[in-house]
Formats: C-alpha cells, structure tokens, sequence
C-alpha cells in the first residue's frame, strides 16, 4: 500500500514534471511569433532604382568597359551583357570587328570575341594592335583547328604549341585550383555510378599549350598516345591564359562562355588578368524547399501505397524531421514554398489544420513560408490563385507571403496576377526554374526580383558542380531547388523520400561545403541582398597597398576581393571573411571602404638592413 | 628583423650551444674527478674530452648506421649520466633509497612541507653558492685576466666578427663540398665521396642534428666560434706554459691584432673550413706532452721517496717532503688518497700523467680526425719534444706510456676511415691530392710545385687565395747541391764551403719566411727571429742545467719545433719532399709561432726570479707579474705606436648577401619540399634539408633551341630565381668585373660545360643576364604568378607559384635563345 504521505510526493512530482513540459511548449508557441514572417526588410530597394549607365558614358574615360564581337542576341551576347550588368561594366557589342574604332584615349578593359565574328587572317592586326596596347583578350570560342593549324601567327597569339588532334574524345575535365571559387575539380567518371554524372563536353580540338601560358582547365587522358607517357602538361587545354606582349589573351575551347556559367569564367579571368579584383556579389545561398508542405490529401493513396501514411503523415513525420535536421545541423536557411492544391478540379480540398503547424516549425529553424504556384494541368494560373486566395483568407494567421515559386511557363502572367490576389499583393520575390541562359538573378519589375534556380539539391552533375563554382565565382549566389512534388507524386523509386533525401543531403554536405562561408539565407533574405546588387555602383583603386572601394546608390552591399598572395590587414567602412584562399567576401557597410592589404604568402621576414 | 640581428642571434645560439656540449656537459661528468686542477687545463681537458666524444659518438653511430637526433641525443646524455655515476662513485640506488623514502616521510606526513622544501632548496643554494664564489673568484681575484680575455674577444670580433655581419655568405667555395659531406651525415651516409677524416663535420652535423641548426647557417656562423677557439687554446697552453702571469697575452694579441703575419695566415680564418678547427687540437697536444713528462717526474719523484707500501697508512715527512716538492699546480692534485693510492701501487686513471696522456691522447687524435695537415705540425713537434725531452723519453717509465698513448691515438682516430677502406670505400680525392703533393714534391723537387693538377675541391677552392709571392721558387733552391769536387781541397776551403752553403741556406729560409709568413716593418726582422730560436734552445739548455729541468726542456723542444717547421716551410731548400704547400705551412707556422715567441720572453724575464724562494720569491712573484704585465701593455702600446694594428680583412663572401638573405626566408616561410630554387651553384647544398634546387645553367642549356616538344618543367609548387644583377666575381676577377647584367651580356654564347667555370668571371656575367631576360620575358607572360621576392640593386630574386598538376613550361623563346649552336667553346 502506498501510504498517503507517499501518494503526496508522487503527485507533487508529476504535477511538477508535467507543469515543466508544457510550460516549455506553450511557452515556446506564444513567444515564437510565427505568424510574422521575420526574414523580410522592412526598406525595400525599388528595381526603378537599379543600376544603369548614363547614355552618355563614352565621354567618361574613367567607366570600365568591354568590347564584344558576338553575333547580336547570341549566347555569348547574353552571357557577356548580364556579366556586365552584375560587375557594372559598360558594354560595346559588334558583329562586325570593323566597326570598332580603337580609341587611345578610352581603351576598353577586356576585347572579348566570338570566333563567329573573327575573319582571319585579316584581323590578326587588330589582335597585334590590341594586345599592343595592353587590353585583355578574351577568345570565348575558337575558329577551327584547320585554321588554327594553317596560322603560326595566331597560335602564337594563343598560345598555341601545337595542333594535335582537330577533335579527341577526353576522358573528363580537370579544373584546376586558384580559377574558380571551390577549388579544383576532377570531373571523370571512374565508377559506373558516376557516368550518369557525366554531362560535359568532351569531344574537344587537341590543342598543346605553349610555355609561358597558364592553364586553368584541361581535358584529361589516359594516355596520349598509344606507346606515350601521359605527361599532364601535353593534355588538351580547355581553358588558358598566354602572355602576348603587354596583354594576357585568355582562351576558352569549347562552348563553355555560351551558357551563364561564362559569368563565373569570366570573373575569373579578370581575376587572373589583374593584380586584384574586387566585384560584388548577392552572398546568399539558399534552399527553395517547393511544395512543401501540401495541404490536400490529393495523394494520399499513392502515400499509403508507398509509406503507409496519408500525405499528411509522410510529409508531417517522415519529411519535415528529416529537412529540418539538414537545416538545424548545417545552418541552412530554408524557405518552404507552400502548395494549398495541385490539382484543382479533383474536388479534394485542402485541409486547413497544419498551416499553423508548419509555421511554428518553420520559425523554429528559421525557415521562411512561401507559397508555391505550381499547379496541374487540369486548371490555369487564374483559377489556382483564386482558388488559393479563399484557401489562405480563412486562415487567421496573418503571416506576410514574400516569396514564390512559379513554374517557368507561368512567368510571364505573374506581373499582373500577383497584385491582384490580396495574399500575394506582399510578394517581392520569384523563385523559378528559368532556361539555362536567362539571368539567375535579375528584377521581374520594379517591385519583385527573379531568382533562378541554380541547381537542384538530388541531382548534381559535373556541369552543375562546375556551374555551381561559376555562379559561387560570380555571385556568391545558389539556390538550390528541393522538389517535393516528385515525392508527392512519384513516378520511379528514385522518387522515394529516403532516394532522394539521401543524395539531397550528400550533394548539399559535399559540393557546397567549400562555400559556407557564403551566408545561407532564405528566399525574402536574398531578395533583399539581390536587389543591393542590382542597384548599387562601385568604384575601386589600389594605392600601393590599400584599395579604396566607394559604394553608391546602396545603403550595404557585398563584394568580393581575389589577390594574388595578399591577405587583408585591416579594413574600415565594412567587415570582411576569409572566402578561401586569397579569396575574401567583404562586407561594405559605409559608403567608403578601405582595405588594407599584406603579403600572405611570399613575404619576407629578414630583410637586408 | 634585420639579417645582421638575426645573425648575431644564430652566433649566440651556436656559441652556447657548442659550449654546452663541448665544455658544460664534460664539466657536468668530470667537474668534481679535476676539482682543483688550474682553470685553463680543465677548461683544455673538458673541451678536448667533449670534441672527442662528440667526434667518435657520431663515428660509431654513422658506421652503425643508426645516426638521428634521437639516438645522438640518447647517447650523449646515457653516456653522460653513466660516466658520471661511475666516475663519482655515485651511489644510484642508495641516493634513489634516500629520495624515496623522504617522499614517503613527506607523503606520510613524517616530514613538514617546510623541512620538505627546505630540503630542495639546499641543493639550489650550494649552486648559487658556488656560482657566486666562482663569480667572485674570477671578477676580483682574476680581474686582470678576465680583462685582457675580454680585450682579447673584442679583438677577435673586431677582425673577424665584423666580417661575419657583413658578409652573410660562404667565404670559401669548398664550403659547399662540405655542406654536402654534412648533409650526407643526415643520410648516414658518412663517406659519400670517398674515405676523408671527417671529425669536423661530425661536430657540425651533430649541432645540426642536436640543436635544430642549419647546417648552412653553421657553416656560415660557426667560422667565429671555431676562432675563438683556437685563439682561446693558444692562450691557454701559453698561459699554461708559461711562468709569468701576463706574457701570454702578448703572444695572443701579436696574433690576432698585429699586423706582423702576413694576409694569408689568417685569412682561411674567415671560413668555417676543417684545417682551422683541427688548428685548435695541436697545442692543447703539446700542451699535454710537457704536462706529462713534469707530472710523471713528480709521480716517479714522490714514488721514490715515499716509504715502502706496507708502511703507508702513515703519512710521514718524507711523503709530505715529496708532496711540498711537487709543482704548486699539481700539489692540489695529490690529495692524501690518490697519494695513498700511488703508495699502493694502484692504477689511478686520475691521476696527472695519466690525465696528460689521455688529454695528449685525444687532442693528437683529433688533430687527425679533423684534418691531417695538423696532425703532420703536431707530429713535427712531438719529434721536437722527443728531441727536447730526450733524458726523459727513453726512460721505461716514459717511453711505453708515451708509444702506447701515440698509437692509441693513432688508432682511435683511423680506425673509422681503416674500416670504411677495407670496406671498399676509396680515398677521397683531397687526401689523393694531399699525397700527390708529398709525392710530386718529391719526385720533382726541383719543379714548381703548382704544377699539380687536381679536381679535389679544396684545390680548387677559392679559399687558397693569392699568396704575396706566391710563386716564390726558392730562388734557384734546387740548384742547392753539393757538387763533385774534382780536386782536393784544403780543410779551411771545406769550411768555408760549408759555412757558405749554411749561409745561402739560411737566407733562403729567411727569405721563404718572409714570403709566406711575415710581415715585419724591419728587414732584418725575420733573421732575428730566426736567430731567436737559438736563443728559445739556449734558454732551455740554460734552464735544464739550472735544475728547471722541465720547463728547460719545454723551451728546447719548442725552438726545436721552429726549427723543424722552419724546415718544412723551406723543405725544397734541403732537398727533401714538401710535406705541404707554402701558404698552408705559413697558417700553422704564423700560429705556433706566438707560443715559441712568447716563451723566449717569458724565460728572459724569469731569468732574474728563478733562483727566487720561499718569501723572496713571493716578493719577486709581484715583480715578476708586473713586468709581464708592462710587456702586455708595452706590447700593445708598440704596434699602436708603429701603426701594426690589422685591420678587419674584407672576407667577401662567395654568395651575395642577398641570396642568403631570400633563402634564410625561404626556409622559414616556405613549407618543406615545396620549392625550388633556381640558382648559380651555392644553394644547391644549403637548402638541402628543405627543398629542391635546379642549376641556373641547365635551365639555360636546356632552353638552346626551343622546339615544339621542348618541355621544362620544376615540379614544386613554388619556384625562386636567384640572379645577380650585377654578378660577383666567384673566385675569378676578369676585366669587366662588377659590370651590370646588360642585353649585351645575354646575346653572347652560352658557356658550355657544368662545372664552376660556366659560373666564374664573364661567364658568370653571361649567365645571368641570359637569366635575367628570361625572368622579365616569363614574368611579362605571367605578371601576378612571377612575383618579384626581394630587389636590390645588386640582386633580384623572382618568386612563382605555379599550379602542379599542370606545371609551367618554362622553355620559352626570350630572345637570346642560341637556336641549336651551343657555344662550343666558354667566352673566357
């Protein structure tokens, strides 16, 4: 028997135990605020504001600028106008190598040319003449190695040794270190799980380096030849710099500049050309975790089929613990793009009981709430947001939506769709799988800007991981799309959660490690950082050791500083990181900025006197 | 920080390091066994015993095969700690009894933390003690010495220090050769190129090993330690030798501030070379010798004079007679037990004869194992001590002692280079050329004696430099012959053919003497110190049959010895087989001679005191001192007044500043392995333990003819150019020499070959200024990779990083690119 005094201290005991744990909970529900979405400003940069040259800028001889010969509207047009745009350079494009006048008073930065627009040989005196003058030469293709190989002169100018083979079939790509942000890659694949990974360009022209050149990205080979040591130096060169009198001639075999990773190379390649660089950048990474959470039941039968769960239960108990534990642990920001219906004509409606759930789960690992555009077939933009307006009006939670996911084909309706639903009137961002060659971070109008989505998070290839260093080099920028529509809707095994969850966070642990030092942020966070981007205007030079960079139009911004052995001593006006080596995100919060520079590597510690 | 302070911080490093093992570790095992021996003796016996430890330990460990840091400092501190045990009759386990059982009193709580402390304390207190007593001893009681020694070590710094802050590099060029022979040490490799006595580079390499010292920063510092040392033992054995208190000084400060020796007696001085450390093993061996032959006489003296054995447990008047009788400096020696053991006829190893031995023992074995040109001078005055102390050598209580101790040291020093021979290992090639020397010279003793071609490094070292009359034939010394008389002559024509023939043989010597080793302001100066040998040997014979019977002999033997090397130096003149070149007999003759010097005043001024007792002599003692003291003075005040002070010798280095300078950096930042050094030759050996070099004239050769397949290719991450904007003359002044390197320079012919040559005079100009344009065309093409280093007007040096997996190809067209016609003869 237990006696009373016992019973007593038993129940004192549980009473207490019982009063911590809830107390904890609701504690934790009615200080979380989770109906108020933290991670939007409350100042918004205006797109009528972004950054624009003045038509008159020709006469200013200070204005950085590139000439292009491209074929007008090209890829390589594209590529080379948006890099521009984001390092805020002045563009001249020509189809014709005629047109352009040299002038010696305002000579351009860097002469970029598409192999397209090239007659030779009668433009190797426009090559000599410019190289003469010191102004870097970006060859973003080549013409031929037939015409390669009958030209001495041009080999010279490209640093050409000599011409092996017109096309060899490589067996990967090599990127080496100190190029790109992210260091060297090795893209060959040697296991038979790797050659679905495979998707570069391997057929390429054989092209042997002369001495003097650097090579920043190689094919690689088994052996050259069949009775021939492989000898590094001998493999064919994708990407090189020749010194060529006063100027460095940069050369890209193959179609590498025609997609947006050229934005990423040719960062580099300034990098390379220069003493220094310093360029801003957007220092976001984010996680668009789209359709996610679903609020119907749409799938429920395929969910039991497959997990024995409704749609609730899998996304509930097997897929937000496991998102959340990759947020918590590797300091993710997510933003989960919410999905009220998929499919709006198969009378199953939306429950309304988890949204609260989801948002005090959201605030708790500081991810955002978005809504999701995506829709079935069955029905068009009009009718979801409609449809999705009276889904979200009856709850009484007053959580400001910033941010969206919208498929590429509704892009174009969404300017005028959006303000007109009341819940989607506070969107300031897009985020969408955009072509390959659209900018990946630019202003939809004035108000809302477009994020493209950079990589998708269960599926990396060696172009995304090389695409992934170029956007990192360019922009500190990914945003890196988890998909749970293919896990509500599965259409192979591969579309099982733990399939997909595993390579999700393998490839978000592995190919984005060596950029942590970026900030991770959520959708309405990089928004904010993108327009700064967009908006402000800089200007740098170096004194001797110290680099003054000035910042206009922008309150703060990011920026990133490549040296050549030179580490940062001190910096007034803003904070910086060290991004890798020689490699440093600054942090410009005043209008001036001064960094301070000293030898990191190479420096002498006894001196003569 | 400046070069200069950092080398002054790498000389004080060196110098404490060096003492603590050489002298502050044998003092540590032997300090109590030579309690009560004169300071300078100990100091000898203490740096003798650590040089030969240091020597044969790493002998042994290198012919074992089993040579590290770890296994050189285990045997160092076992064979300290056991030699210390064992000598002092250390009770081990008792003391460790004691120790253990007041712990556990402590721990038990038997024993107050107090009394604990206390306890500890009083060990730390007898040290402080003695510290300060020997502080004491030395500021008040020897403040004069400590004085002059000062004055002496300003000296010392004044003329050679001064050199060692300026010039950072090598000062000779077979530095590198012995860079290597060390670096080979690392490899236990001992005899890499051949069998050579290397107990020189076996000190280097064990502070190497030991300490963390770079070699290259060894043999560029220790040049300084290594001549203080030798001057510090010259001072000692005079002081030793001598009666007087202060005349020593007088050799030592002729020696280092005079200008009484001619250039090349001291120059080799400057460099780090093995000839000038074994230098300093030589007298300390003749110091010992004399030492012997007094303390065996005092020992045979007291044996003599003492009761029989069974009588000795007394201690009776004649024994205190005998013990009264012995010197002043042996009688603290002798205490009541080791005379009770010399009663008893017992061996004591401790005793002074057998110290002397073991002490001549050593030293005449390390002057082998260093260099075998100081083991012929030693020799030399071992004959001349045979000579001085023939009364006393041939005596059985003398002689086996004295052959046994020889050839023990013999032996103890050929036994490594014995086995290493027999195992297969040739001779190296300067011990080939030294004996081609002894050979040719005799051969063709009426030939010019350079006619010696050899590749050894010391031959063509550019340490052997310009000798004042080099070249000096002896003025017809080989025509010197007796020539067939065909008629008779009288007995007075005899004579005074014989008397002309001396003559002509004198001036001949004289005028040897003149060439290689003086450099008096009188001209007749050399005949009078010629003359003073005889006077060293009349003094001798004057003091031996005054009863100074030792001190006799010593003066004897050493004006012997001058007379003998008077000999060596003039060898031709006698006909006989030159045992070593000129300029290397006047570095040992200019050295020994303060020792015969000093001595000859020595015994004039104590001719008046000698006969001196009891008080007398002690009033007379001050007398005597003071006058050695107004010679010391008087010395001084001499060759300020004749303006023979010497100046500093510009020992200009065989590596530019510079390039020291890069490389001491490179070390320190660089990571190890991971760069390459392009350069002209020096580096080669110095960043061994640490990187990689590449010879600038391959780089160059390699480049001739750039065709579409050339490939050169250094595989570190990070590669340096050394060159010299304006080229030093590496041993080799040529006409245009300190001129810029120029387009001028580059557009001539590639010198062929690989050897020193491509590097000495205009070649060396060619050179580098082929490699300079190389550098600014490589740098045009990669201006953020190819960095500059450092830049001075002298020198540039060019630093590139360069990824290694696709590593640059540094075969460029430059435009000085000879295109297939290697210049097939040097341009000089």
């Amino acid at each position: 028997m237990v006696s009373r005094r016992n019973f007593f201290s038993i129940f004192i005991m549980m009473a207490v135990i019982f009063f911590m744990f809830q107390f904890y909970q609701v504690a934790r529900e009615g200080q979380s605020g989770y109906g108020v979405n933290i991670h939007i400003s409350e100042e918004v940069l205006s797109g009528s504001n972004r950054w624009k040259l003045a038509e008159d800028w020709e006469r200013e001889l200070d204005i950085d600028f590139v000439v292009l010969f491209s074929q007008r509207g090209g890829p390589v047009e594209t590529v080379v106008s948006q890099w521009c745009e984001y390092t805020k350079r002045a563009l001249l494009v020509y189809s014709e190598m005629e047109e352009y006048v040299i002038s010696m008073e305002h000579l351009p930065e860097v002469v970029l040319v598409d192999a397209e627009t090239v007659r030779l040989p009668d433009e190797m005196l426009f090559f000599e003449e410019i190289t003469d003058l010191g102004v870097t030469l970006i060859f973003c293709n080549l013409p031929s190695p037939q015409i390669i190989k009958g030209m001495d002169d041009l080999q010279k100018l490209l640093g050409i040794q000599s011409v092996r083979q017109d096309t060899i079939e490589v067996e990967g790509v090599h990127l080496l270190s100190g190029f790109l942000l992210g260091g060297e890659g090795v893209y060959r694949a040697e296991t038979e799980k790797d050659v679905k990974l495979q998707d570069l360009e391997l057929n390429v022209p054989w092209y042997i380096t002369a001495g003097g050149t650097k090579t920043y990205m190689v094919g690689l080979l088994d052996k050259l030849l069949e009775d021939e040591e492989a000898k590094n130096e001998y493999f064919p060169g994708l990407i090189w710099r020749n010194g060529y009198k006063k100027s460095s001639v940069f050369v890209v075999n193959g179609s590498y500049m025609e997609s947006m990773m050229g934005i990423g190379i040719l960062d580099a390649m300034m990098y390379e050309a220069k003493p220094y660089v310093i360029y801003p950048v957007v220092n976001a990474q984010n996680i668009t975790v789209a359709n996610f959470p679903s609020f119907s039941g749409e799938s429920d039968e395929k969910m039991k089929e497959m997990y024995s769960r409704d749609t609730k239960g899998v996304l509930q108990n097997i897929c937000w613990p496991a998102l959340s534990g990759m947020a918590t642990r590797s300091q993710y920001r997510m933003t989960c793009l919410m999905t009220a219906q998929y499919d709006y004509m198969d009378n199953i409606e939306p429950f309304t009981d988890t949204l609260p759930f989801y948002l005090q789960e959201f605030r708790e690992v500081n991810a955002e709430a978005g809504i999701s555009l995506k829709y079935a077939d069955t029905a068009d933009l009009t009718v979801k947001l409609e449809r999705d307006e009276v889904f979200y009006s009856s709850m009484e939670e007053d959580y400001v939506y910033s941010a969206v996911f919208a498929e590429e084909k509704d892009l174009g309706q969404l300017g005028a769709a959006l303000p007109a639903q009341p819940f989607l009137k506070t969107v300031r961002t897009i985020a969408s799988q955009t072509p390959e060659n659209a900018p990946i971070i630019s202003y939809y109008n004035d108000d809302i800007t477009l994020q493209s989505v950079t990589s998708v998070a269960s599926k990396h290839t060696y172009s995304d991981n090389l695409r992934l260093k170029c956007y990192e080099t360019a922009l500190g920028y990914s945003n890196v799309l988890v998909d749970m529509h293919n896990i509500l809707w599965p259409e192979n095994e591969e579309d099982r959660w733990e399939n997909a969850s595993e390579d999700m966070v393998s490839n978000l642990d592995t190919y984005w490690k060596p950029f942590s030092d970026f900030q991770n942020t959520t959708l309405s966070e990089s928004d904010a950082r993108i327009r700064a981007l967009l908006n402000l205007d800089y200007q740098d030079n170096r004194e001797g050791d110290t680099i003054r960079l000035q910042v206009s139009n922008v309150d703060e911004g990011w920026f990133l500083l490549r040296t050549h052995g030179e580490r940062i001593a001190d910096i007034d006006g803003g904070e910086y990181q060290e991004v890798e080596a020689d490699a440093y995100l600054i942090h410009a919060q005043q209008a001036s900025v001064v960094i301070s520079l000293e030898r990191d590597r190479g420096g002498v510690n006894y001196s003569v006197n | 920080m400046s070069m200069t302070t950092l080398t002054l911080w790498q000389l004080v490093g060196i110098f404490c390091a060096y003492l603590f093992v050489m002298v502050g570790l044998p003092a540590f095992v032997f300090g109590k066994k030579l309690h009560g021996h004169r300071a300078p003796e100990r100091f000898m016996l203490y740096f003798m015993t650590g040089n030969f430890f240091v020597m044969n330990l790493v002998f042994v460990l290198q012919l074992l095969k089993i040579s590290y840091p770890v296994t050189l400092i285990l045997g160092t501190l076992l064979v300290a700690i056991i030699a210390k045990v064992k000598i002092n009759h250390i009770p081990v386990k008792e003391v460790f009894l004691s120790h253990a059982e007041k712990l556990r009193r402590l721990a038990g709580g038997r024993m107050g933390t107090k009394t604990a402390i206390y306890n500890l304390g009083a060990g730390l207190r007898d040290a402080i003690y003695r510290f300060c007593s020997w502080v004491e001893y030395y500021l008040f009681q020897r403040f004069l010495d400590c004085v002059l020694i000062i004055l002496l070590l300003t000296m010392l710094w004044y003329i050679y220090g001064t050199n060692l802050v300026e010039y950072f590099g090598y000062k000779a060029s077979d530095l590198l050769v012995h860079n290597y022979w060390i670096n080979s040490l690392g490899d236990n490799d001992i005899f890499v190129a051949g069998v050579y006595p290397h107990g020189f580079h076996c000190v280097l390499y064990y502070l190497h090993a030991v300490f963390g010292i770079e070699t290259f920063v060894l043999l560029r510092v220790f040049a300084f330690v290594q001549n203080v040392m030798v001057n510090l033992m010259l001072l000692l054995v005079m002081r030793l030798c001598c009666r007087s208190r202060f005349v020593a000084y007088v050799g030592s400060y002729a020696y280092v501030i005079g200008s009484y020796f001619r250039l090349h007696t001291y120059t080799r001085y400057y460099a780090t070379l093995p000839q000038e450390y074994g230098i300093m093993f030589i007298l300390p061996a003749i110091y010992f010798g004399f030492a012997f032959f007094e303390a065996r006489r005092q020992e045979i003296k007291a044996e003599k004079e003492e009761l029989p054995a069974d009588d000795a447990k007394e201690t009776t008047p004649e024994l205190e007679k005998a013990e009264k009788s012995l010197p002043q400096r042996f009688s603290k020696r002798l205490g009541k037990s080791r005379i009770k053991r010399i009663r008893t006829s017992e061996i004591d190893l401790f005793s002074p004869s057998n110290l002397c031995l073991a002490g001549f023992c050593m030293s005449f074995s390390m002057t082998l194992a260093v260099h075998f040109y100081g083991t012929m001078v030693a020799g030399l005055f071992c004959l001349a001590m045979a000579c001085g102390y023939c009364f006393l050598l041939f005596r059985k209580k003398y002689f086996w002692k004295v052959v046994i101790t020889a050839t023990l040291s013999m032996v103890i020093a050929v036994l490594p280079m014995l086995l290493a021979f027999i195992g297969g290992t040739p001779l190296e090639g300067s011990l080939r050329w030294g004996m081609s020397i002894i050979q040719t010279s005799n051969d063709t003793a009426d030939q010019q004696e350079e006619t010696i071609v050899d590749d050894s490094p010391e031959h063509n070292s550019t340490s052997g430099e310009s000798v004042p009359g080099e070249g000096f034939t002896g003025t017809n010394s080989g025509e010197i012959q007796l020539q067939e008389q065909v008629v008779k002559i009288s007995m007075a024509e005899h004579i005074s053919q014989i008397r002309n023939k001396v003559k002509q043989i004198w001036i001949e010597v004289e005028n040897i003497l003149k060439a290689y080793v003086f450099s008096l302001p009188y001209d007749d100066g050399v005949h009078w110190i010629m003359i003073s040998f005889f006077g060293l040997i009349g003094l001798g014979c004057f003091y031996i049959l005054a009863r100074r019977v030792c001190y006799g002999a010593m003066l004897v033997s050493t004006g012997l010895y001058m007379f003998f090397m008077c000999v060596m130096m003039g060898a031709r003149v006698f006909g006989l087989p030159s045992l070593m070149d000129g300029s290397r007999g006047s570095v040992y003759f200019s050295y020994t001679y303060p020792l015969a010097f000093t001595l000859t005043l020595d015994a004039a001024l104590y001719l008046p005191f000698f006969l001196l007792r009891g008080k007398v002599w002690k009033m007379g003692r001050v007398f005597f001192n003071g006058l050695s003291l107004v010679c010391v003075f008087g010395f001084l005040y001499y060759t300020v007044l004749t303006g023979q002070v010497r100046s500093p010798w510009g020992a200009g280095a065989q590596e530019m500043n510079e390039s020291v300078i890069c490389l001491t950096n490179i070390i320190k930042n660089e990571d190890d392995f991971a760069w390459t050094i392009v350069s002209a030759n020096d580096e080669t050996r110095m960043g061994w333990d640490h990187g990689f070099h590449y010879e600038t004239i391959t780089f160059l050769q390699e480049m001739e003819a750039v065709q579409t397949d050339t490939l050169i290719r250094i595989p570190t991450p990070v590669v340096f150019f050394f060159i010299e904007k304006i080229p030093l003359d590496y041993g080799v002044v040529y006409l245009d020499s300190g001129q810029t390197i120029s387009e001028e320079g580059a557009a001539l012919p590639l010198p062929k070959g690989n050897g020193l040559n491509v590097y000495q005079g205009v070649n060396r100009w060619i050179v580098m200024s082929r490699m300079y344009y190389w550098a600014e065309t490589f740098r045009q093409l990669c201006p953020n990779e190819m960095e500059i280093y450092m830049e001075t007007d002298n020198f540039i040096c060019y630093r590139l990083e360069q990824e290694t997996y696709r590593l640059y190809n540094f075969a460029l067209d430059y435009g000085y690119n000879d295109w297939g016609n290697v210049a097939e003869e040097t341009a000089d």
